[in-house]
């Protein structure tokens, strides 16, 4: 290092870079700028001064000099580590990479470049390369624990297990009792880590013989019993494994993988027929339940688990059950039973017992007496009044399950009625109510809710949500800031730097509602800025955990990062920012939110319409351009409150303004996001919603077909389905203007792999009419199917046929309602979207939002 | 039916959530990662028969105090599901792996001065008691008790 320099000014450059190390980025600077007087054109020094800019958030400048530095001493592996570094800093790990790999070019025995190089290439899980870089340090320094235990993920990673299991052997021979190295944890998380990668192998024989061996050492005795356990019933040694499963389930009676596993070893081992399954089970349930009364899972399981042949048992085990519930004022108890409600006739059996609760509540004033049986912990006689309030309740609840929403609405009334102070009776109606359409009056309902404890964060979460579901941003914001003092810093921002994406996630869609398109996108990028700082956050845990030995978590938090995008979050977020983008490329207008622009053109025909629609967008895209550049000069800003430090992401740009001119072209934006929705949430048929309506936006006609096939491949016979295929159809394959300007090569392939291959010698029509008879069932499908034929009525007589069938509104959730009416209203006539509408308003008379 | 579990890394985002809507004390991410990777023992879940996360506790370990102990870092249950015995469920799971593990010799947690119900599960039901006071440990200047459950002299919860 700064081996170029007189010995002085050498020692003044190993100075710089302990500085640099120790952050003390002043006096690394002065340094730098000492040497530098003197040798202006020291090509170490000048890159290890843009190192130090950096730190302190001088982006450019810091490129500037590391790039210059490197210029002067293309030779020295510390102007190329230094330019990795910069990359790193700035999440650019490919780049970085292969500034590393050309420092080890020039010190191929760099250990600190080569940490650094395995660092990324776990990061990005380049194994291959990870596992080379692994050998070489393993070779270079194997006194040292940490190059053992990584070439050993590095082998498991690459399924190598054998040789991963090795190396770990090899390892751990070195370790004697007493060895400073390990602590008793550590070395059991090892040995844990190691038997893990013996029964990914299905070495259970192996991973069994193990586990015996490793017995005294282990102190994670849950882990090494779970791993017994699996592993035995994988041999199906039954007896054994019956064993286990009890001693787990004696340490937690509530754990139901533990439940399943003991029912699977002592069913196995009876050889009990398929029939006869379900009652073994529940006898197994009734043993436990016997000896251990207070716990809930052996109870309440066998009321999953019996079928219709055994209502009676059903009714009376229910029953029993749902008691300590009422008598103790459990409020839970119908988010408890939710499963039952999968079978019908355990809907009915549910109903009737407590509508007959609540005649013989009326009646005596006491719930009716049970037969004297072992699984009645309650006696008759009276009941509390507090009891009747809770049949109440669930009764409101059960209606509102059901979809019947008078009921519902009856019996929550007649609750609050009778006890007024019980907060949970009115977090139920502003359910009830949201369910009815009726946003305003269930926002009102969740404030009282939060009114009455308002020291309780989730009434104030629930209340804030009600808010922004009817576009009340500032009430909400005002809300939710009660509970988000952080310091200095309050509000969105404080919201921000907690990551909390339901928030983000609901604003975003107000906004979008609100037709405010810079703080919905402002919203919706924050949440995926979480995700990319989700992804960065493991990098400190490469080299941490190879010192804590914590391998079994580590391995799957790898696994977990890998696919954190397909969480709810991620995609909800992506999928509302594309239709955002698809909004505004159709009306490019909203964007300056000039409200003449958009009477103007209101006032224009549809295709001097488009014409100006047009012009406006690629004016805009001009605007855009420039932008970037400027932006480009202000460096990227942490979007995390330092203290002291700045605005936070948040803070600057509040509005999203310069967040949304900065794009340029939106469906190449949508492009973007939908990439990663077909990558993390391909099982979504929605996301084949998306691309293809940003396909025929961008004349992509093979993936708006690709898309089509995906979205019936996912869900073959629903109404997404359904519209795809008809809209390909109408939109592409049947219509002159889009066909004659594509490619014969494109033409060829979608009329072979094309709508026929789905639909058949059937006519279109046909094939609509076919899936709606067959799905009577779902009210949903039933009115995609009504909309598929709307699209496809080519006379007033067929148009007013697919209207009945929007009209039959029965079994429809307002929530769907609401989302056909928008779908609808992008196609069809006004007067037909208004008669829709009217039909909703019927079903749905308490609704207060536009539809 | 709910079911109560060691947590693992998949579980973290929903914990958040469940953190985010019920507490006025919440962490990034990166905290429930360094959770889960250094004592992946401690962190238990509640979930629904959906498997959504309902309830959940986040506990570590200090061993650089007097002796060897466990932390709760944070505990919550999500208000529709409360008075279930979830929290007690969770708490005693966190407290046996301590033990069992890290042979902690006892818990310790903050709860604000204001909160009744929390106090009363930590007190009359898991035989927590009042070790100190620390003036304005909350953001908003509230105290906090600074409590401490000694193990093998807890009450057992009455079978």
């Amino acid at each position: 290092m700064g081996s170029s320099l007189p010995s002085k000014e050498q020692s003044q450059f190993r100075q710089l870079v302990k500085f640099y190390e120790t952050k003390q980025h002043k006096k690394a600077q002065k340094t730098a700028d000492g040497i530098l007087k003197k040798f202006p054109n020291h090509g170490e020094t000048l890159a290890m001064k843009g190192l130090v800019l950096n730190s302190v958030n001088k982006k450019e400048e810091a490129y500037e000099l590391v790039k210059l530095g490197l210029k002067n001493d293309l030779k020295s592996h510390v102007c190329w580590h230094v330019y990795g570094l910069l990359y790193r800093s700035d999440r650019l790990y490919v780049d970085a990479s292969r500034a590393y790999l050309q420092a080890l070019r020039i010190d191929p025995e760099n250990v600190q470049i080569l940490r650094d190089l395995a660092l990324l290439q776990i990061q990005t899980r380049h194994f291959e390369g990870f596992i080379s870089t692994r050998r070489t340090l393993l070779t270079l320094k194997p006194g040292q624990k940490n190059n053992w235990i990584a070439f050993a993920l590095a082998n498991h990673v690459l399924k190598n297990y054998a040789e991963a299991v090795k190396i770990i052997d090899t390892y751990s021979a070195t370790i004697v009792p007493g060895d400073d190295r390990e602590s008793v944890y550590e070395r059991g998380e090892l040995q844990l880590y190691k038997n893990s990668i013996l029964e990914e192998n299905g070495d259970h024989d192996a991973a069994l013989k193990h586990l015996e061996r490793i017995k005294d050492i282990v102190v994670d005795r849950s882990a090494f019993l779970e791993a017994q356990a699996r592993n035995l019933l994988a041999l199906e040694r039954n007896k054994e494994a019956e064993e286990i499963a009890l001693e787990l389930l004696e340490r937690n009676m509530e754990n139901s993988v533990y439940h399943e596993q003991y029912h699977q070893a002592v069913l196995s081992d009876e050889n009990v027929a398929e029939e006869h399954q379900p009652r073994r089970k529940i006898e197994l349930c009734d043993e436990l339940s016997k000896s251990n009364p207070k716990m809930l899972l052996p109870k309440r399981m066998p009321l999953d688990l019996l079928d219709q042949g055994s209502k009676e048992d059903f009714v009376k085990r229910l029953d029993s059950y749902v008691r300590w519930f009422l008598e103790r004022g459990v409020p839970a108890l119908s988010v408890d039973l939710k499963s039952l409600y999968r079978a019908e006739w355990k809907v009915l059996a549910i109903e009737k017992l407590f509508t007959g609760f609540e005649n013989s509540l009326k009646e005596s004033g006491a719930l009716p007496a049970v037969d004297n049986d072992t699984h009645s912990p309650v006696k008759s006689g009276n009941s509390s009044p507090a009891v009747v309030f809770w049949v109440m309740l669930f009764l409101a609840q059960h209606y509102d399950r059901i979809g019947d929403l008078d009921g519902a609405l009856k019996y929550i009334n007649r609750a609050i009625e009778h006890t007024p102070t019980v907060i949970e009776a009115f977090q139920v109606k502003a359910k009830i109510l949201k369910h009815c359409g009726n946003l305003t009056e269930a926002a009102e309902c969740a404030d009282a809710a939060r009114k009455m404890d308002l020291a309780d964060r989730y009434l104030n979460t629930k209340c804030t949500k009600y808010n922004l579901r009817c576009n009340k941003v500032e009430e909400a914001e005002a809300n939710v800031a009660l509970f988000t003092r952080d310091g200095e810093t309050r509000g969105v921002q404080a919201l921000y730097d907690m990551q909390c994406m339901w928030f983000e996630c609901e604003i975003g869609d107000a906004y979008i509602r609100m037709k405010k398109p810079g703080l919905a996108l402002k919203n919706l990028k924050a949440v995926e800025r979480h995700f990319d700082d989700f992804i960065e956050d493991q990098f400190d845990f490469h080299t941490y955990c190879l010192r804590k030995e914590t391998m079994r978590s580590y391995v799957n938090l790898l696994l977990v990062e890998d696919e954190i995008r397909s969480s709810k979050y991620f995609t909800r977020a992506a999928k509302a920012a594309i239709r955002l983008h698809i909004d505004l490329h159709d009306n490019p207008q909203q964007k300056d939110g000039s409200a003449e622009q958009a009477a103007a053109l209101a006032n224009l025909s549809v295709a001097e319409r488009k014409k100006a629609q047009s012009k406006l967008r690629k004016s805009q895209a001009k605007k855009a351009a420039a932008e970037e550049l400027k932006k480009k000069d202000n460096g990227k800003a942490d979007g995390k409150k330092g203290k002291g430090g700045g605005d936070g992401w948040m803070e600057t740009d509040p509005d999203g303004s310069e967040l949304l001119k900065g794009i340029k072209d939106h469906m190449v934006e949508a492009a973007r996001l939908l990439r990663e929705l077909e990558k993390y949430a391909p099982r979504d048929v929605e996301t084949h919603e998306l691309a293809f309506e940003v396909a025929i936006r961008r004349n992509k006609y093979l993936q708006a077909l690709r898309a089509v096939n995906r979205a019936a491949a996912v869900q073959p016979r629903s109404s997404a389905s359904v519209n795809l295929v008809v809209r390909l159809r109408l939109d592409v394959e049947d219509n002159e203007e889009k066909t004659s300007s594509a490619l014969p090569e494109v033409l060829e392939v979608v009329s072979t792999c094309g709508t026929h291959k789905i639909v058949g010698d059937r006519s279109l029509s046909g094939y609509v009419n076919e899936i709606m008879t067959d799905s009577a069932q779902s009210s949903d499908t039933r009115l995609g199917c009504g909309m598929a034929l709307l699209r496809i009525a080519g006379n007033e007589n067929e148009r007013s046929r697919a209207m009945e069938v929007l009209q039959d509104l029965s079994g429809a959730s307002f929530k769907t309602c609401r989302q056909l009416a928008s779908s609808l209203s992008s196609f069809a006539k006004t007067e037909e979207v208004e008669s829709f509408k009217e039909a909703v308003k019927e079903k749905y008379p308490q609704c207060t939002v536009p539809l | 039916m709910v079911n109560i579990r060691l947590a693992n890394a998949d579980d973290l985002l929903a914990m958040q959530t469940v953190n985010l809507s019920c507490l006025p004390e919440n962490y990034q991410m990166k905290y429930y990662f360094y959770h889960v990777l250094s004592w992946p023992q401690l962190i238990h879940v509640a979930e629904d028969h959906n498997g959504q996360i309902v309830g959940y506790v986040l506990a570590k370990m200090e061993d650089e105090a007097d002796a060897v102990h466990g932390h709760i870092t944070s505990l919550a249950v999500l208000r529709s599901y409360r008075r279930m015995g979830i929290a007690r469920k969770l708490m005693e799971a966190a407290h046996r792996a301590m033990q069992e593990t890290f042979q902690a010799k006892y818990a310790s947690l903050h709860v604000r001065k204001s909160n009744a119900a929390a106090k009363h599960l930590y007190v009359d039901t898991l035989g927590y008691k009042v070790f100190d006071v620390e003036a304005k440990y909350y953001a908003d200047a509230e105290d906090a008790f600074d409590m401490r459950c000694t193990f093998g002299q807890e009450k057992t919860a009455a079978k």
